[in-house]
């Protein structure tokens, strides 16, 4: 029982603290995406602002501030309504790091509605996201109010 | 006819042959019924149980040898009666061959033999006891041999008229397993101290023949006999050992006690001139307990130290042959030592010399790691320079069979390990209570105000923060609760050293900001986490500031880094991004005030040396402790 003894201990104590604390959390970072997300989008009502249209190199932007726009509610119990009378659920898939949207929803007439969102950035305020139809790209920018 | 006559003579002469035989042996009734109780001795001890024989070790002590002895002085005249017309008388040869496990029938036989030895004795003018060979090559107690030994011994030793008597040989060989009696060792030499007569008295050889595993102590042991014989003989003036010869074939448990005995007879020999031990022969062929072995060399040594007025001595031979097993050279390093030991002492005898030291061995001997007593006790005979004159002749260490190759002699001694391990103990619970009596434990609370710097510019996320909603360029405040250790290095460097859980709860101050166009407004891709439990470790210098009444108030810069590890979790938003680490360093640099050593009042501001969290995104966090220090023991 040594100094050396005394201190190869409070060595080993140290490293092992450091060790446990670089190995006790580990989540897996697209589970928290999903989740961040859906506590991101949930319980919001999201309201159309801009609308890019781009087709190949051309983009067109429409502004819809300040007008009567289109709004989509996303709740807590995975349903949606837009102001379209599109009612349905959503999930929020996370794929290669990208946040995918997929809406299933029917309209007035019974019809179903499918719609597949890929979210370039959510924020608590601002949404953006986009489809891919026919090889133009729309994309949306909504916001919270 | 005639073939009927032949027979008729022959059968004629051999009844007349055995008649003459038969008249022959009865014609001398003194001498066998001198051996005769010899032999008798001898069965009796044989019969014994090893309980007898344990009780017997334990019975050994001087009275006890002191009643054969002088019962064998009767039997002992009787036979100087018998050789009065011889000054000189001597034993020539008695040898007593067996092949077999020893029972009565074999001593009978034994015993016929000698008989017949005596028969063909004949008286010489100037003959001794020249040899007593006792050989056995089968299982024999050690007790009948030992009986004979003391017997014969004895009898030269109750010689007390004889102006030159001397034992030349007494050979007691034996190849199989024999438990030893130490006692028979102390009985000879006991014996052979009461010889008060005696003018010159050589020990010539002292052999040692082992052949089966022997331990080296019994060896010691055996060479402190011989040698505690030689110091003893302090008023002889021209003593020699000539011969003792200790053949161990098996291995033999020691009595310790039975040498201190013959060493305490030893001393007590003082009036002895001139007596003469040839060859004394102890076979051994069991294992030896080595610690009683030191103890006897002790005592031995310590008589040898006691010699000062020997004048005339010779140790002529150290034989100790052992030819069929192994022996570990340090023994016999030791051995020889001990023999070179004894001769040390004989510097100023006049005319002492130890002509041979043969110490033959080849059967394996545990090592004893008590060499530093030998040598201890080598030191003590050193000092003995009052004896005049001694000589060495020969030192003869040979090993035919496997013997460890350890040149040098490696002193390790448990007990001096295991008092090592106690003074490193003692030594280091001294220092812990010298740490703990320059040191003071204190607890320590604070209030901590933190901010972060980030630059998150090349960081690319899915996510967007509002750069107005979390943009706070403020220091929060959090908490810490904590022990400090306060010493001195060296009794002159102050230091402390804490531990503290701190709850930290930081603003943010973002350098750089992204924006999502068409959209206004400024962004952020990352958010920092703004509250954090962590564990710090701090370690500071103190330096002592001379200003006011130092008496009352002192003042202390102190400075050092410390270390923080992140124990809470992060954030969801930090989860996404694991952006942060787990380890913060950080220098700390701040002013102490110490209000009569009641309280200590402490400010300290603290810097994130590197980022917090990983590229790329930059992330420093500094922040400033408030707080107080009281001393544990003012609490309890």
């Amino acid at each position: 029982m040594s100094n050396s003894f005394y201190k190869n201990l409070s060595i080993l104590l140290i490293l092992t603290v450091f060790l446990f604390g670089f190995n006790s959390c580990s989540k897996d970072k697209d589970e928290a995406q999903t989740n961040l997300s859906y506590r991101m989008l949930s319980d919001k009502t999201w309201f159309l602002d801009y609308v890019e249209t781009i087709n190949g190199s051309s983009v067109k932007t429409r502004s819809y501030l300040g007008q009567t726009t289109y709004f989509i509610n996303f709740l807590k119990d995975n349903t949606t309504l837009d102001s379209d009378g599109i009612s349905g659920t959503y999930t929020i898939d996370v794929v290669d790091s990208k946040i995918l949207i997929k809406v299933n929803a029917k309209t007035f007439g019974g019809n179903a509605v499918i719609y597949n969102y890929e979210v370039h950035s959510l924020g608590a305020k601002v949404l953006v996201m986009s489809n891919f139809s026919n090889g133009i790209v729309n994309k949306y920018y909504y916001s919270s109010k | 006819m005639n073939k009927i006559k032949c027979v008729f003579w022959l059968i004629s002469l051999t009844l007349i042959s055995s008649m003459l035989s038969a008249q022959v042996k009865d014609s001398i009734p003194a001498k066998s019924n001198l051996f005769s109780k010899i032999k008798l001795a001898k069965v009796n001890l044989f019969k014994k149980s090893s309980k007898d024989q344990k009780e017997s070790k334990a019975v050994v002590d001087t009275k006890n040898v002191k009643k054969p002895v002088a019962r064998e002085e009767k039997t002992f005249e009787i036979v100087r009666q018998k050789d009065t017309a011889t000054k000189k008388s001597s034993l020539s040869k008695i040898s007593l061959p067996k092949k077999n496990t020893v029972s009565e029938d074999s001593l009978m036989k034994w015993e016929k033999e000698i008989d017949l030895l005596i028969v063909k004795y004949t008286p010489e003018k100037d003959s001794s006891l020249s040899k007593l060979s006792l050989p056995i090559k089968n299982t024999v107690n050690d007790d009948i041999i030992l009986v004979k030994a003391k017997d014969s011994s004895s009898l030269i030793a109750k010689d007390t008229t004889k102006k030159s008597s001397w034992l030349t040989r007494l050979n007691i060989n034996k190849k199989n397993t024999v438990k030893k009696d130490s006692a028979k060792a102390n009985d000879t030499t006991s014996l052979i101290a009461k010889a008060p007569v005696t003018k010159e008295s050589d020990l010539s050889k002292l052999s040692s023949t082992n052949k089966n595993k022997v331990n080296r102590d019994s060896v010691r042991v055996k060479v402190k006999d011989t040698a505690s014989l030689i110091a003893k003989d302090t008023t002889k003036k021209s003593s020699w050992l000539s011969r003792l010869n200790l053949t161990k074939k098996n291995t033999a448990k020691r009595d310790s006690t039975k040498s201190k005995d013959s060493s305490s007879l030893l001393v007590k020999n003082a009036a002895t001139k001139e007596s003469d031990l040839s060859k004394l022969s102890l076979p051994s062929k069991n294992a030896i307990n080595r610690d009683t072995a030191m103890l006897k060399l002790k005592d031995s040594t310590a008589l040898i130290a006691k010699d000062a007025t020997n004048k005339n001595s010779d140790l002529s031979k150290l034989n100790s042959p052992s030819g069929k097993n192994k022996v570990q050279r340090d023994s016999a390093e030791i051995k020889a030592k001990d023999s070179v030991a004894l001769i040390v002492k004989d510097t100023t005898k006049k005319s002492s010399w130890l002509s041979r030291l043969n110490l033959n061995k080849k059967n394996t001997v545990k090592k004893d790691s008590k060499n530093e007593k030998v040598k201890d006790s080598v030191k003590v005979i050193a000092k003995d320079t009052s004896s005049k004159e001694s000589s060495l002749s020969t030192v003869s260490l040979p090993n035919k069979n496997l013997v460890k190759e350890d040149t040098a002699i490696v002193l390790t001694n448990p007990v001096s390990k295991a008092k090592d391990t106690l003074s490193s103990h003692k030594s280091v619970h001294k220092k812990f209570l010298q740490y703990m009596a320059t040191t003071t434990v204190s607890l320590m609370s604070s209030a901590s105000f933190s901010k972060q710097t980030v630059d998150a510019g090349g960081f690319k996320s899915n996510f967007n923060y509002v750069y107005s909603d979390i943009i706070e360029d403020v220091y929060k405040t959090g908490y810490l609760g904590g022990v400090r250790i306060d010493g001195l290095v060296k009794k002159k460097h102050a230091y402390s050293v804490s531990f503290s859980l701190n709850k930290i709860a930081s603003g943010a101050n973002y350098s750089s900001s992204s924006t999502l166009s068409p959209v206004v407004g400024s962004f952020s891709t990352f958010k920092v986490e703004d509250r954090f439990l962590v564990m710090n470790v701090a370690g500071h210098y103190k330096k002592l500031l001379p200003y006011g009444n130092l008496k009352k108030y002192k003042f202390h810069i102190v400075g050092g880094p410390s270390i923080d590890t992140r124990l809470s979790k992060a954030s969801l938003d930090n989860q996404v991004t694991d952006a942060y680490r787990k380890v913060f360093l950080k220098a700390d640099l701040g002013i102490e005030f110490s209000n009569r050593s009641l309280y200590t009042l402490f400010f300290n501001f603290q810097q994130s040396i590197g980022s917090i969290t990983k590229t790329p995104i930059k992330t420093n966090i500094n922040s400033f402790q408030l707080g107080i220090i009281i001393k544990a023991k003012n609490l309890l």
